[in-house]
């Protein structure tokens, strides 16, 4: 998870344990890169506001360094707008939400995602 | 209007006990020359000025009053803004203003400035409000605090078996993020209603060049460090500066496609730099270069911004850019050098662009960076303006003001350059107060690959007339009579030509200000 809102960040990793899930925090976009490199999680719950470099651009460093098998990604932001959207599906992200949105929306989606690369 | 540099002559001239006779004849002019100076009938700069400002045990820089000639020549606009209309603000009263108190002298423009800033944002709150940055940032930090909260309360709601620590854990967190919402929203509630607004400060291009203008355009620091890298790095062509970057910093260098708006794209974390493959040549060893000044030289960049005390992230952000431009430019423009082929060309654009490999904007804003003391090149002012008439950039160095708060005299040959695409046109110019400068503009063309295709800029510099002889774009001009120079205003609101059919503003009247001749 790449939150740099700590409580909500918080709030998202209590869910996701849970719900079974073996969560990682980093509150940057350099440190999420990193961490990505060394865990290579099935998903990554991307923020877009990242301080350091953005969520877009840690999209863009892992598909620079080659990593593989590139993770899903849920990108979570702030922003409503569609061309951050069509930017962050062109850029492949698997899925993307728009804050406020509900907890258990989110886990949901991660919970698919993983089932998703599961079955592939 | 000219800087009160005569007056502080005559203070320091009396206070160390000094004869007009015994100074003048110390510094080899007429003691009617130096009477006329003393009260500020005759510009002074240059040689002379270093000349006196030695016999006074002064430093040259303070004796220009570098930064008075700013505070007086904004000052001078300000007056003549419809806002002040009916004060009379005389030419003199600006200069004493200056002269005796320089801070009220600021703080009269930090309000205009302030004035100005709010008039701007009524004309535009309509259309800015779905792109003002404040606006943007407080929705986005109030929509994630929304987000935490309704976490929060979701897991109080559909967690009952919740220990009673994190139950407590949790209430505070959504105490806490409320009164962080409510904190928020009262400062967006402040910013849409006006009231308790926030403290009006320059733009960060307007910091910038003021930072630019009281240092005179010259930063001996980074030219020192680019004198310093200069005897390590052939900086003559991009592959010597790649495989610097790369045997000094680890940083490959990739050329492909465009990258995007910029041309350009960093990699911190893979040590990669992708330029697009269509930039040319002296376009790529700038940048190149700019990337060794951002790496090698962090401490003098930060040194020099931080020296800058400017009052925002986003403005120590695009100063820093501003000052590694300034260094690449230093490196591939090495001073000495770069001065002496500009006055053996007669400051020949063209030829210093192929003989430093540059394009018109470079050359021409490294030689407004030539004030080295002791080793000044002519005084020049540089401006951009862009289609409309929008001013992106300007110092001035010559003794002509730029303006500041509005667009320029359309006469200026800045904006005749866009009919000449490519051109470098040239114009000799007289203005309200008599005072004659040559200038040189030309268009200039974005490189290919930079993202910039489809904007337009001119670029224009210029200097005294009397320094006319030391520029090759003044030989097919009329050198002999400079009657016919074009006569031109600095902005409509303070030029007194009532003839003028390019009027676009009423004039406003300044009691004191220079009769028309």
């Amino acid at each position: 998870m790449a939150e740099d809102e700590r409580n909500l960040a918080e709030a998202l990793t209590f869910l996701m344990q849970r719900a079974g899930l073996d969560v990682t925090v980093a509150r940057d976009g350099p440190s999420t890169v990193e961490t990505a490199r060394r865990i290579k999680p099935d998903v990554i719950v991307l923020d877009i506001m990242l301080p350091g470099f953005d969520g877009f651009e840690v999209v863009a460093a892992l598909k620079n360094l080659g990593t593989d098998p590139l993770p899903r990604i849920i990108m979570l932001t702030a922003r409503g707008h569609e061309k951050d959207k069509r930017k962050a599906l062109e850029l492949g992200v698997d899925d993307y939400v728009t804050k406020p949105f509900s907890n258990r929306d989110v886990v949901e989606r991660v919970q698919a995602l993983i089932a998703r690369g599961a079955v592939e | 209007m000219r800087a009160p540099i005569g007056q502080r002559i005559r203070k320091r001239r009396q206070e160390v006990a000094l004869s007009q006779v015994a100074l003048a004849a110390r510094v080899e002019i007429s003691p009617s020359y130096l009477n006329l100076i003393e009260h500020n009938k005759r510009a002074i700069g240059g040689t002379l000025l270093n000349r006196i400002a030695a016999e006074l045990d002064l430093d040259s820089r303070a004796l220009a009053g570098t930064e008075e000639a700013r505070l007086i020549a904004e000052l001078g606009e300000v007056a003549a803004d419809s806002a002040l209309d009916g004060i009379d603000l005389d030419q003199r009263e600006v200069s004493d203003i200056v002269a005796s108190s320089p801070k009220s002298a600021r703080a009269i423009l930090a309000l205009f400035r302030a004035y100005s800033e709010a008039r701007m944002r009524s004309d535009l709150i309509g259309e800015r409000l779905g792109e003002e940055s404040f606006l943007a940032e407080a929705s986005q930090q109030i929509l994630a605090l929304i987000t935490t909260i309704r976490s929060y309360s979701e897991i109080l709601k559909d967690h009952g078996d919740l220990s009673d620590d994190e139950r407590r854990r949790f209430v505070h967190t959504l105490v806490d993020e409320s009164e962080r919402l409510a904190a928020q929203a009262g400062d967006l509630f402040d910013f849409l209603g006006g009231r308790g607004a926030r403290r009006p400060r320059p733009s960060p291009r307007e910091e910038i060049e003021d930072f630019v203008s009281d240092r005179a355009n010259h930063f001996p620091r980074l030219e020192a460090a680019a004198e310093r890298l200069r005897g390590v790095v052939p900086a003559d062509d991009a592959a010597s500066l790649s495989a610097y970057l790369k045997d000094r910093h680890g940083v490959s260098v990739l050329r492909g496609p465009t990258q995007g708006t910029s041309g350009e794209r960093f990699e911190t974390v893979g040590k990669r730099f992708f330029l697009a493959d269509t930039l040319g040549q002296g376009s790529a060893r700038f940048r190149l270069a700019r990337l060794i000044g951002e790496l090698e030289f962090a401490d003098e960049l930060d040194a020099v911004t931080g020296s800058a005390n400017v009052s925002s992230a986003e403005t120590e952000k695009r100063l820093k850019r501003a000052l590694a431009n300034y260094f690449a430019a230093a490196l591939l423009m090495p001073y000495a050098p770069f001065a002496a082929a500009a006055s053996e060309t007669r400051h020949d654009i063209q030829r210093l662009g192929a003989r430093y490999n540059a394009g018109f904007e470079q050359v021409c804003h490294r030689l407004a960076t030539l004030r080295r003391q002791g080793a000044e090149g002519v005084p020049l002012h540089f401006l951009r303006a862009d289609i409309a008439g929008n001013i992106s950039k300007r110092f001035s160095a010559s003794g002509l003001r730029l303006p500041r708060y509005g667009g320029a005299c359309p006469r200026w040959i800045v904006h005749h350059a866009f009919v000449a695409p490519g051109r470098i046109v040239s114009q000799f110019v007289r203005l309200p107060d008599d005072e004659v400068y040559l200038f040189i503009a030309s268009t200039c063309t974005p490189p290919p690959g930079s993202g910039l295709f489809g904007s337009h800029h001119a670029v224009m510099i210029g200097a005294a007339a009397a320094n006319a002889d030391r520029f090759v774009y003044a030989d097919g001009l009329d050198r002999e009579n400079l009657d016919h120079a074009v006569p031109v205003g600095v902005t409509c609101r303070q030029c007194p030509r009532d003839d003028c059919e390019q009027r676009a503003f009423e004039h406003l009247p300044v009691p004191g200000a220079a009769p028309m001749t």
